[in-house]
């Protein structure tokens, strides 16, 4: 399946322009924004996403209401789940105003949702027995905080979680070295899927998908 | 004043820290402090690194303007990878304490930067500041910590490139510290 769709491409575009011409009066819009979101879009990304979704929409039925999606950066997890057919309500939840603001311009489907906020701090609000919680960037992500949710959750929510072992980048405050080791930091109770992807040949991606 | 070794991760060793503390301490009857996660064999005073929120590597340079970073008045930070030739003081002693200063790596000024290569003259090598005085700085950072760690390469980037009021060492400094990475 094509998941992302010349129309998708289209809005990209239109989003690198909307950034330069806002850049030029607006200094909360900087010039890293067209790399920011480029890479957002890029051929790991797209490959992470569609091996989640499709991972996951093998496991799913339709008892699930709705999907929160934490650290949704420009929206691509949830613009790929939707365009595969998933159609309840997908809330994204990104600290970046900005970025919710760009994603909002890329969204293609009515079902997709953008907050603005902490994932782990409105987490509660979501937390049920028919919601997937998805979050593709846990490395982004402090481990305290993160294994407290998968603690709190729901016995029944369905959860989506990737982290890697791209340890030199900055950013990454939470890699693992091994798909063991990541299992081990969440104390999920049921895994009912996990995996590793190699990127390039630098550095393992691992995705688990458990209760 | 309080002079901070800072050590996180592993590219550096505890006797990187014992190495800067021997060489400087003819120089000066200041504090030192090495501000780490592992205080293993580190012959210093050591204080922790905040776990939250967690940065990476010379990321953690920011926790030092943070309300409640728990040494007061002036301080100052010399990184482990570099070389001290004669005595820094004057140099430092002379700054105007209500700002942060770093030195300059003046052979960058007639080098062409683009601005969105987000490059900087400032080289925190040495930073001087003056604790909890500058914290407005921290709160700019903590608005957006991820953003900030993948648009800039280090706190120097971001220093430059933010609304920050800073200063520089005079380039006398030079004279006295090696910063040219492989020393």
């Amino acid at each position: 399946m094509e998941y992302i769709t010349p129309s998708m491409y289209r809005k990209i575009l239109d989003v690198i322009t909307h950034i330069y011409t806002r850049s030029t009066y607006d200094k909360t819009y900087d010039l890293f924004r067209f790399k920011d979101v480029l890479d957002s879009f890029s051929a790991g990304q797209i490959m992470n996403k569609v091996w989640a979704v499709e991972e996951l929409n093998k496991v799913i039925d339709d008892s699930y209401k709705e999907c929160i999606v934490i650290g949704s950066w420009y929206g691509l997890f949830a613009h790929l789940f939707a365009e595969s057919g998933f159609n309840k309500k997908i809330y994204n939840i990104e600290l970046d105003d900005i970025c919710n603001e760009i994603a909002q311009m890329l969204k293609a489907h009515n079902n997709i949702v953008f907050k603005t906020g902490d994932g782990m701090e409105l987490f509660d609000k979501h937390n049920h027995h028919d919601r997937i919680v998805v979050c593709t960037a846990c490395e982004h992500i402090d481990n305290e905080e993160l294994s407290f949710i998968v603690q709190q959750k729901h016995e029944d929510m369905l959860m989506c979680l990737q982290s890697n072992n791209y340890y030199e980048i900055n950013s990454h405050i939470n890699c693992h070295d091994s798909l063991e080791h990541f299992i081990d930091s969440l104390s999920l109770k049921n895994i009912i899927y996990s995996g590793t992807k190699n990127h390039k040949d630098e550095y393992d991606r691992f995705m688990v998908i458990g209760k | 004043m309080n002079i901070i070794l800072l050590k996180h991760g592993t590219k550096y060793s505890a006797d990187d820290v014992n190495k800067i503390y021997i060489a400087l301490s003819p120089y000066t009857s200041a504090k030192f402090y090495c501000f780490t996660e592992d205080k293993t064999d580190v012959i210093i005073d050591c204080i922790n690194i905040p776990s939250k929120p967690k940065l990476m590597r010379w990321w953690n340079k920011m926790h030092l303007f943070r309300e409640d970073f728990e040494l007061e008045g002036k301080c100052v930070l010399f990184d482990l990878d570099i070389k001290i030739l004669s005595d820094p003081f004057p140099y430092i002693n002379s700054i105007d304490w209500n700002y942060p200063t770093f030195m300059k790596d003046t052979w960058k000024k007639d080098k062409f930067f683009s601005e969105h290569s987000y490059d900087t003259e400032l080289n925190s090598s040495v930073l001087a500041w003056t604790s909890k005085q500058n914290s407005y700085i921290w709160n700019i950072f903590n608005k957006n910590i991820d953003y900030y760690t993948r648009k800039y390469k280090g706190i120097d980037r971001f220093f430059w490139h933010e609304e920050i009021q800073w200063r520089n060492f005079d380039d006398g400094i030079h004279n006295t510290i090696d910063v040219s990475k492989d020393t």
